[in-house]
C-alpha cells in the first residue's frame, strides 16, 4: 500500500442555511479544498461523496455527481456513500483505499448534508426496525448508555455537562461553528430534558453544511502548494449486534482504535489532539475510554482533570465538536479531518493546539439492536514535524 | 384474497407491532410470552426469531424458545420528546435482562415500560413482561407490543 496525504481542505460554516442547496454547500466546500490543494479539477481522478439523509429529506440521490460537476469534476468514477453519521468518514476511507491501492493518484472527498428541520419536528431517520417502532430514538439510546455508565462507574451529570461546556468554549473560538456561545454547567443541566439524563444542551443540533478534502499519493503531494498531512491509518468497522452486550462502550470502536494504532505504529499516548463523535455528551466520555485515552470507566475523571480541554494534555474536539460546531450528518466526519489538518498545519487560529504532530478522528453512526452500525478511526501525522521523542 | 386480509385487518381493533413476536390475546392460563429461538451449536439466542444463526450460518440447529415472566432492568431512560414512530412522551424505555424459560441463559431486550417512574425502572429493578398497547395507528387501532411492568415489592 502507498502512503496517502491530505493536501487540500475546505468547509462551509455549519449552521442553518435555508437559502443554500446541497449543491451550493457542496460547491463551496469543494472549491475551498481544491484551491487549498492548488490542484486543477481535471487532475482529480476519483470522487467520493458522503451523505446520509438527502434521499429522505431532499428526495434526491447521486448528490456527489451533482456537486462535483458544479466545480468542473466529471467523467471520472464518482461514488455516493451512506453510512449514517459515518458517511463522510467512510467516503474518506474508500478514497484512501483507492489512492493507497494505486488505483488513482488524486481523489476528492465530500461530506454534505442539510438536516435542519422545521422547529418542533424530530429528525426522522427511519422507523422500520422493531426498536425504532418501540420508540428507540438516538437521544434515548444514548441516555440509556449514560444511565448504565452512571450506575457502573459513578459518572455524574455534572461530568457529562462539562463535555458540553468544554466544547462550547472551543466552538466559540471557531468561526465555522454553529454556536458561538459559552454555556455553564448549570445552563446545560437546566436546559429542557430530552431523555433523562440528557438535556437539550447535552445533544448536538441538526445542521446544514459541507466539508471537503483533496487526498493524494506521495508523488503528487510533493507538487502540492499546501503542507501535506499523512493519513497514517484509516479503519472502518461494523457492530457485532450481540444481544447480551455491555452497553457502556462499543467493541466496534475499541477494535477500530486498536487496528488504527497498530497500522500507524502509534498509541493513545502519541495523540496530540482528537476530534470524536460527541453527538451527545456521554458519547465523548465513552470515546475517551474506547480510544484508550483513559481506562474503562475513567472518562468522567478525565474531563474533571481538564486533560481534554484546550490547553490540556490531550485536547478533544478543539473545533467545538458536534455539540458546538454542529452536526450536518454526512459532513461531520470530513469536517473532523479538515479541523485536524488545520491543527497539524498550525492554521487553527485561536483554538490552535500547540505543537500538534499526531491527531486522531473518530466518528460512528447508525443503530441496530442497540449497537453501532459503522465506526471509523483515522490517524493523521504531520511528518514535517519531529516526533516528540526526538525533541526530549 | 388480498382484499379479504385487508378487510379482516381493518375489522380488528388492534394490530401487533410486528407479526410473529407473541400471541395476543394471551391464551387463558398462560403467561405473556415472546417467541425467540436458540442455536444448539453456539447457544446464541435470537429475538425476534431468525431463519439462520448469524454466528454459525446454519438453520437446522435453531430451536424455538419462549421468553416470559420477570427480568432485571439493565438500563433505562424517560424520553420527553415524541418518537417518529408515534410513541407519545413522556415514555420510559430500557434494556431488561430476561432469562429463557426454564434456563439460565438470558438476553438483553429493548422495550418500553408501562410506567414512566424513574424509581420503579432504575437499574436492578424487577419488571414483568406484559403485552400492552404502545400507541394508536392511522386507523385508530391499538398497536400491541411487549412492554415491561414494574413489579411492586412487598
Ligand atoms: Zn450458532
Amino acid at each position: 500500500m502507498r502512503d496517502v496525504f491530505v493536501v487540500g481542505v475546505g468547509m462551509t460554516e455549519f449552521g442553518k442555511h435555508p437559502e443554500l442547496s446541497l449543491r451550493d454547500l457542496g460547491r463551496q466546500a469543494c472549491r475551498a479544498a481544491i484551491e487549498d490543494a492548488g490542484v486543477k479539477p481535471d487532475e482529480i481522478e476519483a470522487g467520493y461523496c458522503g451523505n446520509a439523509l438527502a434521499s429522505v429529506l431532499q428526495q434526491t440521490t447521486s448528490v456527489g455527481q451533482s456537486v462535483f460537476w458544479e466545480v468542473g469534476i466529471h467523467k471520472i468514477p464518482v461514488v455516493n456513500i451512506e453510512n449514517a453519521c459515518a458517511s463522510g468518514s467512510t467516503a474518506l476511507h474508500e478514497a484512501w483505499k483507492s489512492v493507497a491501492g494505486g488505483f488513482c493518484d488524486v481523489a476528492i472527498v465530500l461530506g454534505v448534508e442539510k438536516s435542519v428541520m422545521p422547529k418542533g419536528t424530530a429528525l426522522n431517520v427511519g422507523t422500520a426496525s422493531l426498536e425504532a417502532q418501540l420508540g428507540d430514538i438516538f437521544p434515548g439510546n444514548f441516555a440509556m448508555m449514560a444511565a448504565r455508565h452512571m450506575e457502573e462507574f459513578g459518572t455524574t451529570r455534572e461530568q457529562m455537562a462539562q463535555v458540553s461546556v468544554k466544547n462550547h468554549i472551543s466552538g466559540a473560538l471557531n468561526p465555522y461553528a454553529q454556536f458561538q456561545k459559552i454555556l455553564s454547567v448549570e445552563e446545560v443541566l437546566a436546559s429542557p430534558m430530552i431523555a433523562d439524563p440528557l438535556t437539550l444542551y447535552s445533544c448536538c443540533p441538526n445542521s446544514d453544511g459541507a466539508a471537503a478534502l483533496v487526498i493524494c499519493s506521495a508523488d503528487f503531494a510533493s507538487r502540492a502548494t499546501s503542507k501535506a498531512i499523512k493519513i497514517a491509518a484509516s479503519v472502518l468497522t461494523t457492530g457485532g449486534y450481540d444481544n447480551q452486550r455491555d452497553l457502556t462502550g462499543w467493541e466496534a470502536e475499541r477494535s477500530a482504535a486498536a487496528q488504527a494504532y497498530e497500522i500507524a505504529g502509534l498509541g493513545p499516548e502519541d495523540i496530540d489532539c482528537a476530534e470524536v463523535h460527541d453527538a451527545f455528551t456521554i458519547c465523548e466520555i465513552v470515546h475517551y475510554e474506547g480510544l484508550g485515552f483513559c481506562p474503562p470507566g475513567e472518562g468522567g475523571r478525565l474531563i474533571d482533570q481538564g486533560v481534554t480541554a484546550l490547553g490540556g494534555a490531550l485536547p478533544v474536539n478543539p473545533s467545538g465538536g458536534l455539540l458546538s460546531k454542529g452536526h450536518p450528518v454526512g459532513a461531520s466526519g470530513v469536517a473532523q479531518i479538515v479541523e485536524l489538518t488545520w491543527q497539524l498545519r498550525n492554521e487553527a487560529g485561536k483554538r490552535q493546539v500547540a505543537d500538534s504532530r499526531v491527531a486522531l478522528a473518530q466518528i460512528m453512526g447508525g443503530s441496530q439492536q442497540g449497537d453501532v452500525c459503522a465506526c471509523t478511526v483515522h490517524i493523521l501525522v504531520n511528518e514535517q514535524m519531529p516526533a516528540a521523542s526526538c525533541l526530549s | 384474497m388480498h382484499k379479504k386480509i385487508e378487510d379482516a385487518e381493518q375489522q380488528a381493533d388492534w394490530v401487533p407491532v410486528q407479526p410473529g413476536l407473541f400471541t395476543y390475546p394471551v391464551p387463558a392460563g398462560k403467561k405473556p410470552a415472546l417467541y425467540a429461538n436458540q442455536c444448539q451449536t453456539c447457544s446464541g439466542i435470537y429475538f425476534p426469531k431468525r431463519d439462520i444463526c448469524p454466528v454459525c450460518f446454519t438453520n437446522g440447529d435453531l430451536v424455538d424458545k419462549e421468553i416470559s415472566g420477570c427480568g432485571t432492568v439493565y438500563t433505562s431512560s424517560i424520553v420527553q420528546i415524541p418518537s417518529p414512530s408515534g410513541i407519545r412522551p413522556p415514555y420510559a424505555c430500557g434494556y431488561v435482562d430476561m432469562a429463557l424459560e426454564n434456563e439460565d441463559e438470558s438476553i438483553r431486550l429493548y422495550a418500553l415500560f408501562t410506567d414512566p417512574d424513574p424509581v420503579k425502572i432504575a437499574c436492578g429493578q424487577t419488571v414483568e413482561l406484559v403485552i400492552d398497547e404502545v400507541r394508536r395507528d392511522d386507523h385508530a387501532r391499538a398497536v400491541m407490543a411487549h412492554v415491561f411492568r414494574p413489579v411492586d415489592k412487598d
